[in-house]
């Protein structure tokens, strides 16, 4: 129906009232990104009128004490700065706490009294956002007992339940299968959110506008043109605390896998047929099915691992991997990891996507970049042409430049390269909406477009398990192999040059 | 050049190198400046009497072509210590154009973090142009760090003491690393290395030259604060010579060098002292073959201009005055960082250098 009180072509997305209950409270991400997140979003108007929060955790705390918690956070972590006193003063009547261990059927049953108050206080219709920010073990207990409390409702019931989970989903084919299984004995496809925050990047959803809505790139955009594409996700912290974590993870596990699967799937695909979560989300899993998958030999050739040493970070010593808080003295876990992989369809045969990623390399950094082939013929070939290169900045320093060649004013002189540089920044002063709060929103809209699918995540463990497996069998030798501080070992810039390319620097 | 005053030159944590810059961009807003950028220039300098001299090169190289600058002054006598700046530099007074400036002072051990803390700072996809004041000689730890970095290489033989073993070095290092390589005093020379070459472009007397039998070479031997090593462009220039027309290196002396083809050339090398020419420059050539004489000699009194005599037994012909253009201290590392190809001239004259 058209609403007449709409400018035609506007959007027609209504966002429904509903209650955020955050699993995992007391947590790191709560205070750093979620509830910055939701105070963000309701200071911008971009929450349901009818709306509240509640946090879920085992401490012992009252609602006041969770309030002030969360004040403290939104002030350190939110990107507006300075928290707004005045809107929080009424933010924060809409925060709630409840403590429960996850196991606990009385902590839900309260909690599913405590949401129906919240009901009635608030308006917000029974609807139900569940964020699980707990560890992946504890997904199945959790939504199975949200369901067996009455919390979850069946998809296509009036009101809505919807349940977010973070990654890892599992750490290999198997164990993400049996998490599919755990899950979808209470919850339907529809309800389920899996949530990569790089899909709520601005700079991430500007690649499928970037592709599709400009005509001169998909022309260029295929095994013709584009010599190789190189895509690095590079950090210049360590791995911090999370030490337990990391020797059960490693960098492959934890970037590659996941977040750059899904900026590879997004350059590599085929333009969806609408924006629709589906058909975007079904070109998505086409990219990836069509990956080659690695042979015996490709382990050894295709793909390297590394470990920092000791180096220099943004001026200071920084130490090992390996003497990391809860690290293994003798790990052999990756904390850098570079492949070669081929996209085997018509649009991509021949062409080598590149991809790396690493902890205390020298700059936090996440780029694509699309390296064009070389101009054909003998014009300017003495005169030191380069290739184009458009590099799709993700982070930090989000835009997009074109690397082009010009002529130096002057009788003779030579070609120099020069850049055509879009900075968001500079173009849209405003800080752009932070990767959470876009995905919050998108889930309390029902829009599982910047969310991955089930059959996205099996694929990418499909490549991905035989490699950990590989590894696991065949531990490294002559860890670590890399400064910190550096771009990495020495493997990883061989596994260019043998085919006459080389990393870009960042 | 106009640095922007002292007030915008900022002591930052290296952390907060790029964060600093923003902040000196945001305030010069107002002031409708573009900041521009064509390629990275690093710059290592050993903190003594030359850096002052680079400093003031580097700014002249901006007001042609700006470019983020990374000036490494690295202090041999004081301890340990590792310091950042920033500031932003306009191409002149009057401009809108500028660019950025990174500085690192650094003395003792913390020379091994200044590779990382140039990395992360390097504009990518533009070229980056590592200028190494240093003799290579020297072994410094950090020269190959920042050389896997960079896409050109540029040494400064007035640097060196032994120019020989500079030869051999830079020899070395392009072997190894296979980056477009080259001296500023070989730069220094590009105007008169044309000269030659514009008269010598006719296969008759490019046969006269190969068939010289006598060279000799005036350069101008007084020194300057930042110019010690004289001889350095008259090696440059008759190796150039020698290696473009195939002679075979034979003996040197300090003064005499011998090459040799299918007959034998002599090359006397002699020195005068000249104060309106730079330190090192070439004041006079002479060349000599069976049939014809070839003189290009600087002007005494327009040192931009040289006079070229060419007579044969039978003829002479009108001289011809030649202006090579005007001598503007950056000038020939201006036109240096923009060449992202190895010269092959360069590298033959350098490997015949080598077996002297």
């Amino acid at each position: 129906m058209d609403n007449p009180l709409q400018d035609k072509g506007s959007s027609t997305r209504t966002i429904e009232p509903c209650i955020l209950v955050i699993f995992g409270a007391t947590g790191d991400l709560t205070a750093r990104k979620l509830m910055p997140a939701i105070y963000n979003l309701g200071k911008d108007g971009q929450l349901p009128a009818n709306f509240a929060s509640v946090g879920f955790a085992r401490r012992d705390k009252s609602d006041d004490d969770f309030r002030g918690e969360m004040k403290e956070a939104v002030s350190k972590h939110s990107r507006s700065g300075e928290i707004d006193e005045n809107y929080w003063n009424t933010f924060k009547d809409g925060i709630f706490y409840h403590r429960s261990e996850f196991d606990q059927d009385e902590g839900y049953k309260t909690l599913k009294e405590r949401l129906e108050k919240f009901d009635n206080q608030f308006g917000t219709k029974g609807n139900r956002v569940f964020y699980l920010s707990v560890q992946p073990k504890f997904f199945p207990l959790v939504i199975e007992k949200l369901s067996e409390n009455g919390l979850i409702y069946e998809p296509g019931d009036e009101k809505f339940s919807r349940v977010i989970i973070e990654k890892p989903f599992g750490r290999d084919l198997d164990s993400a299968n049996q998490l599919q299984r755990d899950i979808e004995k209470h919850l339907d496809e529809t309800q389920i959110y899996r949530i990569d925050h790089y899909l709520g990047k601005e700079t991430v959803q500007n690649l499928l506008v970037f592709r599709f809505a400009n005509s001169i790139f998909e022309a260029l955009w295929n095994n013709r043109h584009i010599d190789h594409v190189q895509i690095t996700v590079a950090e210049s912290i360590g791995i911090g605390t999370r030490g337990n974590f990391y020797e059960e993870e490693g960098l492959l596990r934890d970037i590659i896998q996941n977040h750059m699967m899904q900026l590879l799937s997004l350059v590599a695909m085929e333009p969806p047929s609408s924006f629709n979560a589906n058909s975007v989300r079904d070109e998505k899993v086409k990219v990836i099915e069509t990956i080659r998958p690695f042979t015996k030999e490709d382990f050894q050739h295709e793909i390297v691992r590394g470990q920092y040493g000791k180096g220099v970070v943004d001026g200071e010593e920084v130490k090992p991997y390996r003497e990391e808080e809860n690290v293994s003295p003798e790990s052999k876990i990756e904390t850098f990891a570079a492949l070669r992989l081929f996209i085997d369809n018509w649009r991509w045969d021949g062409v080598p996507f590149y991809l790396r990623g690493g902890k205390r390399l020298p700059k936090r950094a996440t780029e694509i970049a699309i390296t064009f082939k070389k101009a054909p013929g003998i014009l300017f070939k003495d005169k030191g042409k380069d290739e184009n290169v458009l590099a799709i900045r993700i982070q930090p320093d989000e835009g997009i430049s074109m690397k082009i060649n010009c002529k130096v004013p002057g009788p003779e002189s030579p070609i120099q390269p020069v850049k055509m540089d879009f900075r968001y920044g500079a173009y849209f002063g405003k800080e752009p909406p932070e990767a959470y709060e876009r995905l919050i929103r998108e889930c309390i809209l029902g829009d599982s477009t910047l969310f991955a699918r089930s059959d996205e995540v099996q694929k990418s463990w499909e490549f991905f398990t035989p490699i950990l497996k590989h590894w696991e069998q065949n531990p490294p030798d002559g860890f670590p192999n890399y400064e910190s501080g550096s771009w990495g070992p020495k493997c990883a810039s061989e596994l260019m040059e043998r085919d006459g390319r080389a990393w870009r620097i960042l | 050049m106009d640095e922007l005053g002292e007030s915008y030159k900022t002591i930052v944590e290296p952390k907060d190198i790029e964060k600093e810059l923003q902040k000196l961009w945001e305030k010069l807003a107002h002031e409708k400046k573009t900041r521009a950028c064509l390629f990275n220039l690093i710059i290592y300098a050993p903190l003594d009497k030359r850096s002052d001299y680079f400093r003031k090169t580097v700014g002249r190289i901006i007001e042609n072509y700006p470019c983020r600058i990374l000036f490494i002054s690295h202090d041999k006598k004081e301890g340990d210590y590792l310091k950042t700046a920033v500031s932003v530099i306009a191409q002149s007074e009057d401009s809108h154009i500028a660019c950025d400036s990174i500085d690192i002072g650094v003395a003792g051990a913390s020379l091994e973090k200044v590779p990382f803390i140039v990395t992360p700072h390097i504009i990518p996809d533009l070229p980056t142009i590592l200028l190494w004041t240093e003799d290579p000689c020297s072994d410094n730890p950090i020269f190959q760090k920042l050389e896997m970095l960079s896409s050109r290489v540029l040494f400064d033989s007035e640097s060196s003491e032994d120019f020989t073993e500079f030869v051999k070095k830079t020899l070395l290092c392009i072997d190894k690393n296979r980056k477009a390589t080259s001296d500023l005093n070989w730069a220094r020379l590009e105007a008169f290395r044309d000269l030659i070459q514009s008269q010598f472009s006719s296969a008759k007397r490019l046969n006269e030259l190969k068939s010289a039998s006598s060279i000799e070479l005036i350069y101008n031997n007084k020194p300057s604060d930042f110019f010690q090593h004289l001889d350095i462009q008259a090696h440059y220039l008759i190796f150039w010579l020698a290696s473009s027309m195939d002679w075979k290196f034979k003996s040197k002396t300090e003064d005499e060098i011998h090459f040799t083809s299918d007959h034998d050339i002599h090359v006397q090398l002699k020195k005068e002292e000249r104060d309106n020419a730079y330190p090192g420059r070439i004041l006079r050539l002479h060349i000599r073959s069976g049939k014809e004489e070839f003189i290009f000699e600087r002007d005494q009194e327009k040192k931009e201009q040289f006079n070229i005599h060419i007579c044969s037994n039978e003829v002479c012909e009108l001289p011809i005055k030649f202006n090579i253009g005007k001598n503007i201290r950056g000038q020939s590392l201006s036109k240096e960082v923009l060449k992202n190809k190895m010269s092959e001239r360069y590298l033959k004259t350098l490997k015949l250098l080598s077996q002297c």
